[in-house]
C-alpha cells in the first residue's frame, strides 16, 4: 500500500527525506481493509527506510470507514489511529503514551471525530471534523518539533482533512504538548481498539510520508485491484530463544483505556526455601533401636524419636491393624474376604482390591475439585463427567505411574497416538467451573483459566499460585508474571463434551445441530429486530428450542439422538494444540465460549493488572515460574501442555515427587510430613521429617513413579503399625505427635462413614463405575458414596455434613468439624434407620443373649469384652435390637480409624 | 538445604497470631463447650442480625428512590449527560426510560418517600435508614448474590453470616448460631450456597439451611422412639465413647463429638419448640399474614426469624426470591411486595413489642437494583448494580434518614456510593466488630471480611 514519495530536501535540514521501507508485496494499488476484534489491534506496521529525526514530517493516508461506524448513544462510538513512534511494538501495542496519534475518537461521548493527540483520554484529544461512513477522506498530518534538533521531541501535531494546496496555514486541529517521548520516527502503523467491532470495515490506502507539504498532497495513482483484507489478529510469534521473561517487580501502571507495552529487562529469581532445592536421596540413618526398623521409613522416624527422647508405642493388635489397614486403604471395614495374619500379604490383597482405587481415587478427586456440573448460577449438569472419575479410580487400581497420571490429566489430548482414555484424563482441567450466564467473554474465559492455574499449581506443585493472580506472591518466589505465563499453557483449549473417537459422522451431526440451531436463532433475532427490539438482541437457547417449527424440532431431536450414540467425556480439548481432530458435542449452556480453532488460536493471555480482565497488560507467553529457570521457546512451541507436563515430571523437579509422596503419606496417617499438603511454600509448614520426605520422593521416581510401591513401604513399617496408646511422657515432649510416636486415630470421611454403615448392614452394592446415581435416588442408593452425583452447590447432604470436599477449589485436606446436626443424621435419618434395621436383621436369628456380642463384633471387627456386651445387651432389652444397632453405629469406635 | 524459617516468615506468623486474637478467643470458647458470649471490638449495638435478602433484584425507582424525572422522560433515551456516567457493563440499557407505575408518598415524621407498593413498611419509615447509593459492578444473579453476601463474585469467600458467628460465636447452645431460610426459589435465581457458606473458615461457621415448613432436617426421632428410649441410647453411646476415649488419652475432637450428641439432643427439643408457630397468638399470626395465601410463606419465615433471634440465634438470613422483573414489572413487583410487605412490617412491629428491636439489626437488600430503562419491549427492567437501595433498621440504627443519592433517573449512585464491602462492614459494625480487625489466617495471609477494604457507613447509626 505504500507510495514512495521523496520530497525535496528541506532547506537547512541535513536530514535525509523520510521514506517508507520498500516492500515488494505491497503496491500502490492495494487497499487494506481492517476489521476490528473489539480489542486492541495493531495490524499494519511500517518502518521508515531510516529513522527520521528532522524537524517536520508530513504523513498522509486515505481512509474510508466503510462499515460499522456507529456513534453513541447507540453504541460506544469508534476508535482508530495512525501512530508514529520510534519503536515497532507488537500486535497489541498501544503507542499512546507520549506518542503522536491521529485518527478517530469519540468527542464528548457523542460523535466520532477526527482528532490528534499525544496521550489518551482525559481531554488530551484535540478534535477536527466529524467522521462519516459515506465516503473516503484524505487525512494529512504534520508532526513537528518546536525546538529544532535531532534530540528534541516531536511535540506538535496538526491535522487536515481533504486539504487544498493553500490550506497549509489552516489546519483543522492542532496540538502542542510537553508529553512527547518521541525524538525520531522509525515506525508508523494503524491501530484499532475495543470499540472496533468485528463487523467494522476500515479501508486505508496511500500511506505516505514526506517532509514537504506539496509532495504529500500529490495524488496517488488510482487503485483498481480489489481490497486486500488484513484479517486479525495475527498469530503470536513464538517466544524467541533470546527473549527473556519479564521481571517480577514489574507493574503495569493504572491502566485503562489504553495499554502500554513494555520490554522487560532480564531478571533472575532465586530462593533458599527448602522445597525448591533439589531432591537428593539421603542415606538411611543408623539408629539405636534397630529392631524397630522394618521399613527404611522406620529408621528415619526412629532417629527423630531418639533425638527427642520419645519411645514408640507398642504395635497395634491384629484386629486393630487389620481394621486400620482396611479403612485407610479402601474406606471399608471389610473389603476382602479374609484377613490374612501376614499383614504384608494383607496389604497386597488390599492394594489388589478394586475398593482401593475407589478410596484413593476419591482423595484425588478432592484435589481435582471435581464435580459433575458447571457451577455458578445455572450450574448445568455435566452428564459425561463421570468418565473422569472412573479413569481416576482405574489409574489407582492399575498403579498407573504418577508421571503418566499427571501427563494425561494435563495434556491427554496432545498425546500421540490418540487414546480415548487420555482425553478422558483431561477431565482434571475440565472440572473448572464454567459460567454459562456470562456475556463478557473475556471474564468467562479468564475465570476458567484462573481456576485451572490455581488447581494445577496446588495439585502438582503444592504452591498457592492463586495469590499471584493479583500481585507478586507475598511469601514465595512467584511473580504475577509467572501466574499469567503459566496460564498461557492452557489458553488454547477449553472444557466441553468431547466425542471419544475421531469421527466424521459425529462432526457432521454437530455441524447440523448448530446449523439448524443458528438458523432458527437468526430467524428469531431478525423477527425481534423487525419488531423494534433494541440491540443487542439476545435469544437464549431455551427460546430457540421453543421457536422451532414442528419439523425442525423433530429434525433437531433426531440429530440429538444420533449424537447420543457416541461416547463422550467432559474433557479439556484444544483444536489448536492437539494433533487429533476431535468433535465437541453440544453442551447446553446459555452463552458458551466458541469452540472453534480460529477463535481459540487467537486467544492471548495477558498480564492483568490486579487480576482484573478489564485491565489487560502485555501478552504473557507460556512459561513455568521463573524461579525454576528460563523457558525456551522450542520447549513449549507445539504442544504447550505436554511440554508443561514433561517439565513437571522431570526426575529432577524439586516439587512434583515431594508433593505426591506427601499426599500419599497424608492418606495413611491423616497428616502429611508437610502438614500443609497443598502449600509447600514459605507460608506452609516445613516437613517434620525432611530427609524421609526426600527419601520417599526418590523412591517414587526410582520405582518408575509407582504409587503402590510407596504404599507398601508405609504399610510394612512399624511406624504405621503402632498402636494409638497414649504416653504422658511422650506427650510432654511432643504433644502433637509430630514425631509419630503413636498412631493418631482420626474420624472417617463422610464417604467412608456411609460406606462402612452400608457394609456392616450387609447392604453395600459394590458395583464399580458408570454414570452417577442421580440426586433424587441418593437417599435410597446402596452404592458407594463415590458414585452419588456430585452437583455443585447440591452435594449429597451427608457428604456436606461431614466435611466433604466442596468441589469449588482444590481441597488438599478435609477438616473435621463436629456439629449437633451430625448426630441428628446418624440417629434419625431415613438412611440410618434403614441400615439399623438391616443390621438388626442380620443378628435377629441369633440367641437373644448373644445378639449384643454379635453386633459389637460385626461393627468393630474385634472380639467384644464383657462390660461392653453387658451394656449393649441391656440396651437391647430396654429398647430394641434396632435401636441398639443404631447406637453401635453411632459410637466413636465405629467412625474412627483405629 | 536450609529449613530455618526466614525472617519474613517469623514476622508474618507473629502478626497472624496477634491479629487473629478475636477469632481465636471464640474458637477456644466454642471448643471448651461453654456458653458463648461475644468479645466485640467495641460496644455492640446489636446482638443479632436478620438479613432479609430480596433475591432477583428489587427495583429502586419503584420502591425507595422516587424519580419524578422518569415520568417526564418516559419513552426517551437516557440523556447523554447521564448516560456517560452509566458504567459500561453488560445489560446497562440506555434506551426507552420507563416511569414508575406507582405513586410515592412521604411518610412519618421523617417524610421519607415510599412507593405505594409498600404501605406497611412505610408505616415504619421513621425507623428505617434507607441507603440509596449502593453500587457494584456485577449484573448477573449468581455472582451478584455472591458479591452481596460474600463480597466477591467467585463464591469462595466466607459469607457475612459466617464472619459474624466466627467473630462472636453463638448466644445459644440449643440452636445453630447462623440459620438461613430460602423461600420462593422458583425461576432461575437458584440460591447460591456461598451466601451461607463458610468459605475458607472452618465448616462449623456455615449457615444451617432450614426449611420453614419442615424445620431442621432429621430432627424428628424415628417412629416409636420416645425421649426416654433416646436417652438410653445416648447414655449407651456416651458409655462406649468414654471407654474408647480412656484408651487414647485426651483427644479434643473425640470429646467434641461426645458433646455434639448432647447438642443434638437439645436440638431435638429446641427445634420443634422453635417451629411450633401454633403457640403464637392469633393476633401475631394475623399480623404476619400466616393464614392468608400470598403472605403465608414469607410470614412464616419472618416470624421464625423473630423466634430464632429471641432464642439466641446470632444471624438469620431470610432469602425471598422472585424479584427478577425483566418483563411485566407491574405484575412482578405487585406480587413480590404483596408477599413481603406485610410480614416484614410485622417483623419490625413484633421486634419492637418484644423489646428485641434495639438488639436486632434488620437488613433489607437485594443483590442489585434494576435499570430505569425498559428492557426490550416487555414492560420490565433489567438488572442494574450501578445504584440501588437497601435499608437498615433496629440494632442502633438511626431511623428516618436517607443516605446517598442517585442521578435524576435513579441509574447511578452519585452521592456517597456504598460498596457491598462497606455494607458488610456496616453490619459487622453494628455487632461491635471492626471489619478490618476481624482476621482469619489463611494461606499465609490474614484474611478480613471486607477483602477490598470496606468501611462501615457509620452515619447509619447516627
Amino acid at each position: 500500500m505504500l507510495l514512495l514519495l521523496t520530497g525535496p530536501l528541506a532547506g537547512a535540514a541535513e536530514e535525509a527525506a523520510p521514506r517508507l521501507q520498500e516492500n515488494e508485496e505491497e503496491g500502490a494499488s492495494v487497499v487494506y481493509e481492517i476489521r476490528g476484534t473489539e480489542g486492541r489491534q495493531n495490524p499494519l506496521r511500517h518502518s521508515l527506510a531510516e529513522p527520521f529525526s528532522g524537524d517536520t514530517l508530513f504523513v498522509r493516508f486515505s481512509l474510508h470507514y466503510a462499515g460499522g461506524l456507529d456513534a453513541p448513544p447507540e453504541d460506544e462510538g469508534e476508535f482508530f489511529v495512525l501512530w508514529l513512534d520510534s519503536t515497532e511494538g507488537n500486535d497489541r501495542s498501544t503507542h499512546s503514551g507520549g506518542v503522536p496519534n491521529l485518527g478517530i475518537h469519540v468527542q464528548n461521548g457523542t460523535d466520532n471525530h477526527f482528532m490528534v493527540r499525544f496521550a489518551s483520554g482525559g481531554g488530551n484529544e484535540i478534535y477536527g471534523p466529524p467522521v462519516t461512513s459515506d465516503r473516503e477522506f484524505l487525512v494529512v498530518g504534520r508532526l513537528a518539533k518546536s525546538n529544532p534538533g535531532k534530540d528534541q521531541p516531536f511535540d506538535q501535531l496538526a491535522l487536515w482533512i481533504d486539504p487544498e494546496p493553500d490550506d497549509l496555514e489552516n489546519p483543522q486541529a492542532g496540538i502542542s504538548t510537553d508529553q512527547s517521548r518521541v525524538e525520531a520516527i522509525r515506525w508508523l502503523g494503524f491501530s484499532t481498539g475495543a470499540k472496533t467491532e468485528a463487523e467494522d470495515r476500515i479501508r486505508v490506502r496511500d500511506l505516505a510520508v514526506s517532509n514537504d507539504w506539496k509532495t504529500i498532497l500529490s495524488p496517488a495513482p488510482p487503485t483498481e485491484a480489489p481490497p486486500t483484507t488484513v484479517s486479525l489478529p495475527r498469530p503470536v510469534e513464538a517466544l524467541a530463544d533470546s527473549e527473556i521473561p519479564p521481571p517480577p517487580a514489574y507493574r503495569v501502571p493504572d491502566p485503562p483505556a489504553e495499554i502500554a507495552e513494555v520490554d522487560p529487562p532480564p531478571a533472575s529469581i532465586t530462593t533458599d526455601h527448602w522445597a525448591f532445592q533439589p531432591v537428593r536421596r539421603p542415606p538411611v540413618p543408623k539408629v539405636r533401636n534397630a529392631d524397630w526398623v522394618r521399613s527404611p521409613i522406620d529408621a528415619f522416624v526412629a532417629r527423630e524419636h531418639e533425638a527427642r527422647g520419645l519411645s514408640p508405642a507398642p504395635p497395634a493388635d491384629s484386629a486393630t491393624l487389620a481394621r486400620r489397614m482396611a479403612l485407610v486403604m479402601t474406606g471399608l471395614p471389610f473389603p476382602v474376604e479374609t484377613v490374612s495374619q501376614d499383614f504384608d500379604a494383607y496389604a497386597d490383597a488390599l492394594l489388589d482390591s478394586p475398593s482401593y482405587g475407589e478410596r484413593w481415587g476419591r482423595h484425588w478427586l478432592d484435589v481435582a475439585r471435581w464435580a459433575e456440573s458447571n457451577g455458578h448460577q445455572h450450574n448445568r449438569d455435566r452428564l459425561h463427567a463421570w468418565r473422569y472419575r472412573d479413569w481416576v479410580v482405574q489409574a489407582f487400581n492399575e498403579d498407573k505411574p504418577y508421571d503418566a497420571f499427571l501427563r494425561e490429566q494435563i495434556a491427554g489430548d496432545e498425546i500421540e497416538p490418540f487414546a480415548p482414555e487420555n482425553v478422558i484424563a483431561t477431565g482434571f482441567l475440565a472440572a473448572a467451573r464454567y459460567s454459562g450466564n456470562e456475556l463478557d467473554k473475556e471474564i468467562q474465559r479468564n475465570d476458567i483459566l484462573v481456576d485451572i492455574v490455581n488447581t494445577t499449581s496446588k495439585a502438582f506443585l503444592g504452591l498457592t499460585m492463586e495469590c499471584a493472580q493479583c500481585h507478586d506472591h507475598f511469601f514465595d518466589p512467584l511473580t504475577q508474571w509467572d501466574y499469567y505465563r503459566m496460564m498461557a499453557f492452557f489458553a488454547q483449549g477449553q472444557p466441553g463434551d468431547v466425542v471419544l473417537e475421531p469421527s466424521d459422522t459425529a462432526g457432521d451431526l454437530v455441524e447440523k445441530h448448530w446449523g439448524l440451531f443458528e438458523n432458527v436463532r437468526d430467524r428469531m433475532i431478525e423477527s425481534k429486530r423487525a419488531n423494534g427490539i433494541p440491540e443487542p438482541v439476545l435469544v437464549i437457547p431455551k427460546s430457540v428450542n421453543g421457536g422451532m417449527t414442528a419439523a425442525e424440532k423433530m429434525k433437531f431431536a433426531e440429530i440429538g439422538q444420533q449424537l447420543d450414540r457416541f461416547p463422550k467425556a467432559w474433557a479439556f480439548y484444544s483444536p489448536v494444540t492437539s494433533p487429533h481432530p476431535l468433535v465437541v458435542a453440544p453442551h447446553e449452556m446459555r452463552w458458551p465460549l466458541p469452540f472453534q480453532a480460529e477463535s481459540l488460536e487467537s486467544v492471548q493471555v495477558r498480564y492483568l493488572d490486579r487480576g482484573d480482565p478489564a485491565a489487560p497488560g502485555p501478552v504473557a507467553r507460556a512459561g513455568w515460574p521463573q524461579v525454576f529457570g528460563p523457558t525456551r521457546a522450542e520447549q513449549v512451541a507445539e504442544h504447550p501442555r505436554l511440554s508443561f507436563a514433561t517439565w513437571l515430571t522431570h526426575s529432577e523437579h524439586p516439587l512434583t515427587a515431594r508433593v505426591w509422596v506427601n499426599r500419599i503419606w497424608q492418606g495413611h496417617f491423616g497428616r502429611g510430613l508437610v502438614s500443609t499438603s497443598g502449600d509447600f511454600g514459605e507460608a506452609g509448614t516445613p516437613p517434620s521429617h525432611p530427609e524421609l520426605l526426600d527419601w520417599l520422593a526418590r523412591e517414587l521416581i526410582d520405582s518408575g513413579w509407582s504409587t503402590k510401591h510407596i504404599h507398601r513401604l508405609i504399610l510394612r513399617s512399624h511406624t504405621f503399625r503402632q498402636s494409638s496408646q497414649f504416653s504422658a511422657a511422650n506427650a510432654d515432649r511432643d504433644p502433637d505427635n509430630a514425631a509419630l510416636w503413636r498412631w493418631q486415630p482420626r474420624r472417617l470421611e463422610a464417604e467412608a462413614i456411609r460406606d462402612s454403615v452400608l457394609q456392616i448392614a450387609g447392604m453395600l452394592d459394590s458395583e464399580i463405575g458408570g454414570p452417577s446415581i442421580p440426586r433424587e435416588q441418593a437417599d435410597s442408593s446402596r452404592r458407594r458414596s463415590l458414585y452419588l452425583q456430585q452437583k455443585r452447590d447440591r452435594l449429597p447432604h451427608q457428604q456436606m455434613l461431614f466435611d466433604g470436599a466442596g468441589a469449588v477449589t482444590s481441597c488438599s485436606q478435609r477438616g473435621t468439624s463436629t456439629t449437633g446436626l451430625q448426630p441428628l443424621w446418624m440417629l434419625n435419618s431415613e438412611f440410618m434407620q434403614g441400615m439399623a434395621t438391616a443390621l438388626a436383621n442380620r443378628v435377629e436369628a441369633t440367641d437373644p443373649d448373644r445378639q449384643g456380642q454379635l453386633l459389637l463384633e460385626m461393627a468393630y471387627g474385634r472380639s467384644a469384652e464383657e462390660p461392653e456386651i453387658e451394656t449393649l445387651t441391656d440396651l437391647i432389652r430396654s429398647t430394641s435390637l434396632e435401636e441398639a444397632a443404631t447406637t453401635i453405629l453411632n459410637t466413636n469406635e465405629f467412625v474412627y480409624v483405629p | 538445604m536450609s529449613f530455618s524459617p526466614s525472617r519474613r516468615r517469623l514476622l508474618s506468623t507473629g502478626l497472624g497470631l496477634g491479629a487473629s486474637s478475636l477469632g481465636l478467643r471464640t474458637l477456644l470458647a466454642e471448643e471448651s463447650g461453654s456458653l458463648l458470649s461475644g468479645h466485640p471490638h467495641f460496644a455492640p449495638r446489636a446482638k443479632s442480625v436478620i438479613f432479609l435478602f430480596m433475591s432477583g433484584g428489587p427495583s429502586q425507582v419503584d420502591t425507595f428512590d422516587p424519580k419524578p424525572e422518569l415520568a417526564k422522560l418516559e419513552g426517551k433515551d437516557v440523556p447523554d449527560s447521564l448516560a456517560k456516567h452509566v458504567p459500561r457493563i453488560q445489560r446497562a440499557g440506555l434506551k426507552n426510560l420507563m416511569a414508575s407505575p406507582w405513586e410515592f408518598q412521604q411518610h412519618g415524621n421523617s417524610g421519607i418517600p415510599v412507593s405505594e407498593l409498600l404501605p406497611h413498611t412505610a408505616e415504619h419509615v421513621d425507623d428505617l435508614c434507607v441507603i440509596r447509593s449502593m453500587q457494584h459492578r456485577n449484573p448477573v444473579h449468581g455472582p451478584g448474590e455472591c458479591v452481596a453476601l460474600t463480597g466477591t463474585g467467585a463464591g469462595d469467600r466466607p459469607s457475612i453470616g459466617a464472619w459474624s458467628i466466627y467473630g462472636l460465636g453463638s448466644e445459644t447452645r440449643n440452636l445453630p448460631a447462623f440459620v438461613t431460610m430460602n423461600l420462593h426459589n422458583d425461576g432461575m435465581q437458584f440460591p447460591q450456597a456461598a451466601g451461607w457458606g463458610p468459605g475458607f473458615l472452618p465448616p462449623r461457621f456455615q449457615g444451617t439451611v432450614v426449611d420453614p415448613e419442615k424445620g431442621i432436617r432429621d430432627v424428628a426421632m424415628p417412629q416409636g422412639i420416645t425421649d426416654d428410649r433416646r436417652r438410653r441410647q445416648l447414655s449407651a453411646i456416651d458409655w462406649f465413647n468414654r471407654r474408647h476415649l480412656s484408651d487414647l488419652g485426651t483427644h479434643p475432637e473425640i470429646e467434641a463429638r461426645i458433646r455434639s450428641y448432647e447438642m443434638a439432643f437439645r436440638l431435638q427439643t429446641a427445634a420443634p419448640e422453635l417451629f411450633a408457630l401454633e403457640r403464637e397468638s392469633d393476633a401475631t399470626r394475623a399480623m404476619y399474614g400466616l393464614d392468608t395465601s400470598p403472605t403465608k410463606q414469607s410470614g412464616r419465615g419472618c416470624l421464625l426469624a423473630r423466634r430464632m433471634v429471641e432464642r439466641g440465634v446470632r444471624f438469620v438470613q431470610v432469602r425471598i426470591g422472585g424479584w427478577d422483573a425483566h418483563g411485566n414489572l407491574k405484575g412482578n413487583h405487585e406480587r413480590m411486595c404483596g408477599i413481603t410487605d406485610r410480614p416484614i412490617a410485622a417483623l419490625l412491629t413484633d421486634l419492637k413489642q418484644r423489646g428485641l428491636f434495639d438488639s436486632t439489626l434488620v437488613v433489607w437488600a437485594g443483590e442489585f437494583g434494576r435499570t430505569p430503562t425498559m428492557e426490550g419491549k416487555a414492560n420490565g427492567r433489567d438488572h442494574s448494580p450501578a445504584g440501588y437501595s437497601v435499608w437498615f433498621a433496629g440494632g442502633g440504627v438511626k431511623g428516618g434518614q436517607i443516605i446517598g443519592e442517585t442521578d435524576p433517573i435513579g441509574y447511578v449512585a452519585t452521592e456517597r456510593p456504598v460498596s457491598p464491602h462497606d455494607f458488610h462492614a456496616t453490619i459487622l459494625h453494628s455487632l461491635g466488630i471492626d471489619a478490618n480487625r476481624l482476621t482469619y489466617h489463611h494461606h499465609g495471609r490474614d484474611e478480613v471480611p471486607t477483602v477490598f477494604g470496606g468501611k462501615a457507613v457509620t452515619e447509619v447509626f447516627g
